[in-house]
């Protein structure tokens, strides 16, 4: 879907996010590498705690205090936007790259109509569109995200939509102008099940008509098994395992990804008895253990007789297959 | 059969909305709903935002009092309750709430939450309440030496076993679980599930599972009831519902669920139009609007005109369309691909 | 659009945020000491009868006699201001004492109960905002004539249908949550559910506002002193003090310069104290 080897419209490498609270620093986000190719749609999966929502906040310049960034490095289109001083940045976000929130119902103005705001971006990025002509592409774009009767709903406030229209709008202000990255963060989540399939639709109808690369955030398996290209998982402030979602998703390579995906409630068939879970919970961020931040939940190390390696050396994030990384010292991507 | 422990007859809940003057628009949360649970059964209330699935369950509880109709437990009609009879009945019916931020009082210890169920019925003090306070937290998978921190001091899923405890402290008959697993990772939503399985054996305990989550509940229910525009619109055994189902609506709902096939591409059906856009037709059926089968008949009147009612159907459950059951030719929703596509996927 | 650290950090449990005292805190509670060492110390530290008339003596200049000099009959003002001290500080604590008697479980019934009962009250209340609580107080005076005891019953009047509104919305919120729903489920009665969990949840509510009313009544007791409605001469209180200073204004401003002065201080110290309270009981919400 994507040619190989193009440059890459997102890169991360060594990204590091510190949040200093009064008993310590807890490392949310700890070296994470990813790119995201043109036209590409990657998932970034983990849990609550993982990492993912800080890192997406990260890229988008909005780590909110007391966290910072304390290294590594976030390239879009080559430019590193650790330099881009802050009007830098909010011209960047919008034009390149925009995000798509969860709760879009949260995320707009009550009080403003949805024309208004979705030609807010317009007015900050292209002062000079004449009104006519702006007032025709808020509407062409309301139409293109598949709002029925794009003038009368210009004209609505917020609350008189339903949530999926809410979201619909929401995608509307992040690809009106044409970024390169969409940045998706768990925009099904809040929706009925019925109507996350049409957004997912037309998240992909975006990617088909523009070539706009997408990073989706989520922590559901089955929704990045349906529309992503690769996928990141995320655990305790590091990414375990990268790949293809094919590769990962049915055979994968580290033991967190392989109990992530066996802890989704199977449908059909005689339901089992007990589902596969992870013992435990997550590390506390202010203290990552010193070897495998997952040793201690980990099934795979359990069956191995608890190798001291485990626990005493941090596993690197290391190539298993092509275009396919695992952290484990014992990872192989099995045979699907 | 045995006698039903929960028993909902022809239950009905109107809300006035807001309007001006007199014009207050009536809503129809939950219109004629009836469905039973049985002792030692959960039946799994599915539905999207709007279907009425969570009023029902208040109406349960008493939470809220119906327009019409009639909840019964062991025969005896909830509305006439009052004082004594009351109470023995919060005994018999609790109630699991959806863990949100409101879901605890911020300013109360777990302890001091999880002794207001054996305080207010009289059932334990002093030594005798800590130990059995103690019992409720290691039967929930937590630590007895947790009891003296505040809610917000615990994980999500750490939180949903102590608002399991609380509800399980009167040592209730019928477990009224409202969207109990919904906010939760899915790690710990697994672990949560296996919870209400083993309370399920453990104790006997009968539920009503209220979820959007068709996985979760098909994971623990029995039977599933569906639930459109405030009607049950289908209930049945739960492989009869998901791999055969009758209404359309639920074919739908069915179709919806993402078939974890990595490689597949999106292969969800996408249903037409929106729950909260669509106008619900009094007169007949509330789904017609969005009805891929009354579409593909043309259209008849009779959907429009008149109320489907719940009829058996194919498989042992019942199912309110007029046209549903006709035989599964070309209409099947390949519900193999589902189960091929769900099995095939998880480890 | 962006969720804040507290929400990314709270998914993960045990942690918790502690920050260090701000200044403010630390002003509001080094000015607050200073007004309450007056108020219990000051008449004793200053050790001058308040009431000693020396009409030789008057509008004599700060020194070692007279810390902060005399005023128009004379009389030691260090002394007046501490002892006066005491009557504002009475006069302060019993108006929201009323207020809150009031208030409190007014507000709680009609949240909790609705019905009739909050019909009527809310729409008493209504009629209450719209006569400016200073003119309730002036009206109170008018009928009881003036004195401590009617100034002290005049600020309470006049503030429990703002205190009642509020208390009443809170009680609306906290009614509505599901831990409430859930008492109810486990058979809690009304009255348990109102001590278990609603005055609970009010209590933060409760605190912050009386600090805030105690700075109201500090600044209306000065107000109603001024308009000569208050304590009454020769009694000392900070509103008094000003009252009697106001006739010099022009000729002797230092008078009336010094007798504000502990007013700003006090109304000051309580607004930071009422401040850093309201951030350290939100705070313990979020966290």
């Amino acid at each position: 879907m994507t040619a190989a080897g193009a440059a890459a419209v997102l890169e991360v490498s060594g990204l590091t996010v510190e949040f200093s609270l009064g008993g310590g620093v807890a490392r949310a986000v700890d070296g994470v590498d990813l790119n995201v190719r043109p036209g590409e749609i990657v998932g970034m999966v983990g849990e609550s705690g993982s990492g993912k929502s800080v890192t997406m906040l990260a890229l988008l310049g909005l780590v909110p205090r007391p966290g910072r960034i304390v290294a590594g490095s976030v390239r879009l289109r080559g430019k590193e936007l650790r330099d881009a001083g802050r009007r830098e940045l909010a011209s960047l976000r919008g034009r390149q790259m925009a995000l798509i929130p969860s709760d879009a119902g949260a995320a707009l103005n009550p009080v403003a109509r949805i024309g208004v705001q979705v030609g807010e971006g317009l007015s900050a990025h292209l002062p000079e569109l004449p009104r006519a002509e702006r007032r025709g592409r808020i509407l062409d774009i309301l139409g293109r995200v598949g709002l029925p009767r794009p003038a009368d709903q210009a004209r609505r406030f917020p609350h008189e939509l339903s949530g999926g229209m809410q979201q619909r709008v929401a995608v509307a202000m992040g690809v009106q102008l044409g970024p390169d990255l969409l940045i998706a963060d768990e925009p099904t989540t809040a929706l009925d099940v019925t109507i996350q399939a049409q957004i997912l639709r037309l998240l992909l109808d975006v990617r088909e008509q523009s070539g706009t690369s997408i990073l989706f955030v989520t922590h559901d398996m089955t929704t990045v098994a349906e529309i992503c290209d690769r996928v990141l998982v995320m655990y305790a402030g590091q990414i375990v395992e990268s790949g293809p979602v094919v590769d990962v998703c049915t055979a994968p390579a580290h033991p967190y990804t392989r109990a992530l995906l066996a802890a989704v409630p199977p449908l059909g068939g005689e339901p089992p008895e007990r589902l596969t879970t992870i013992p435990g919970s997550p590390p506390d961020p202010r203290a990552w253990p010193a070897g495998c931040r997952f040793a201690e939940r980990c099934a795979l190390r359990a069956s191995m007789g608890n190798p001291s390696e485990c626990t005493s050396k941090a596993p690197p994030l290391v190539s298993v297959a092509d275009g396919r990384r695992s952290r484990c010292h014992f990872s192989e991507a099995e045979d699907a | 059969m045995t006698e039903p422990l929960l028993s909902v007859k022809g239950l009905v809940k109107e809300f006035h909305g807001r309007g001006v003057g007199g014009s207050r628009p009536v809503v129809r949360a939950v219109d004629d709903v009836s469905f039973d649970v049985h002792p030692g059964e959960a039946l799994g209330l599915v539905g999207e935002s709007g279907s009425g699935k969570t009023t029902i369950g208040r109406l349960i509880v008493r939470l809220e009092e119906p327009t019409a109709g009639r909840v019964e437990v062991r025969g005896q009609d909830v509305r006439r309750l009052a004082g004594r009879g009351l109470l023995q009945y919060r005994r018999d019916v609790q109630m699991i709430f959806q863990n949100t931020q409101g879901a605890f009082n911020p300013r109360r210890t777990v302890r001091s939450v999880l002794a207001d169920g054996f305080q207010i019925h009289g059932l334990a003090s002093g030594r005798e309440l800590d130990a059995r306070i103690g019992d409720l937290m290691r039967r929930v998978g937590l630590s007895p030496e947790m009891l003296d921190r505040y809610p917000q001091q615990f994980s999500g899923g750490q939180r949903q076993r102590i608002g399991i405890a609380r509800a399980l402290a009167l040592e209730p008959a019928l477990v009224v679980a409202d969207e109990p697993v919904s906010a939760l990772d899915v790690s710990v939503q697994a672990q949560v599930l296996n919870l209400f399985a083993d309370l399920r054996r453990d104790l006997g305990l009968s539920m009503l599972f209220i979820s959007h989550d068709l996985r979760a509940v098909y994971f623990l229910c029995e039977r599933i009831a569906v639930l459109y525009l405030g009607r049950l619109v289908e209930i049945g055994p739960r492989r009869t519902l998901l791999e055969n189902p009758v209404h359309p609506y639920t074919r739908a709902l069915v179709g919806s669920i993402p078939a974890f096939r990595p490689g597949g591409g999106l292969t969800r059906d996408v249903i037409r139009g929106e729950i909260s856009d669509s106008e619900p037709v009094p007169t007949g059926c509330h789904f017609a609007p969005r009805c891929q089968l009354w579409r593909e008949l043309d259209r008849p009147a009779r959907c429009t005109q008149e109320r489907p009612l719940l009829r058996p159907v194919t498989g042992g459950g019942l199912a309110a369309c007029h046209f549903g059951d006709t035989p599964p030719d070309d209409r099947t929703i390949d519900a193999d691909t589902v189960a091929e596509g769900v099995a095939g996927g998880v480890v | 659009m962006t969720a804040p650290a507290a929400a990314i950090l709270v998914e993960q449990p045990r942690v918790a945020v502690r920050r260090r005292a701000p200044l403010r805190t630390v002003v509001g509670a080094a000015l607050g000491l200073l007004v309450v060492v007056t108020i219990l110390l000051g008449p004793w530290l200053v050790g001058k009868d308040p009431y000693a008339i020396n009409i030789d003596n008057r509008f004599a200049g700060p020194g070692a006699a007279h810390w902060l000099g005399t005023d128009e009959l004379g009389r030691d003002v260090a002394s007046r201001i501490a002892h006066g001290a005491r009557s504002t500080a009475l006069i302060a604590l019993g108006a929201v004492a009323i207020a809150s008697a009031i208030a409190i479980p007014l507000g709680v019934l009609t949240g909790f109960l609705g019905g009739w009962l909050d019909l009527v009250v809310t729409r008493i209340v209504d009629l209450f905002f719209a006569i400016p609580s200073l003119l309730v107080a002036i009206g109170v005076v008018g009928l009881f004539g003036a004195s401590l005891t009617t100034t002290v019953l005049a600020l309470g009047l006049s503030y429990w249908p703002f205190y009642t509104r509020l208390v009443r919305s809170a009680v609306v919120g906290i009614r509505s949550r599901p831990y409430v729903d859930a008492a109810r489920v486990l058979g809690a009665s009304r009255l348990r559910v109102i001590r278990t969990d609603i005055l609970t949840g009010l209590t933060p509510l409760v605190l912050v506002q009386t600090t805030v009313l105690l700075g109201f009544a500090i600044l209306d007791e000065a107000a109603l002193g001024f308009l000569g409605l208050g304590v009454q001469p020769p009694q000392a209180s900070w509103g008094s003090r000003l009252a009697e200073s106001r006739e010099f204004m022009l000729s002797h401003p230092e008078l009336a310069l010094v007798a504000s002065v502990p007013i700003v201080v006090a109304v000051f110290a309580i607004n930071l104290l009422s401040d850093a309270l309201r951030d350290r009981l939100d705070e313990r919400r979020v966290s």
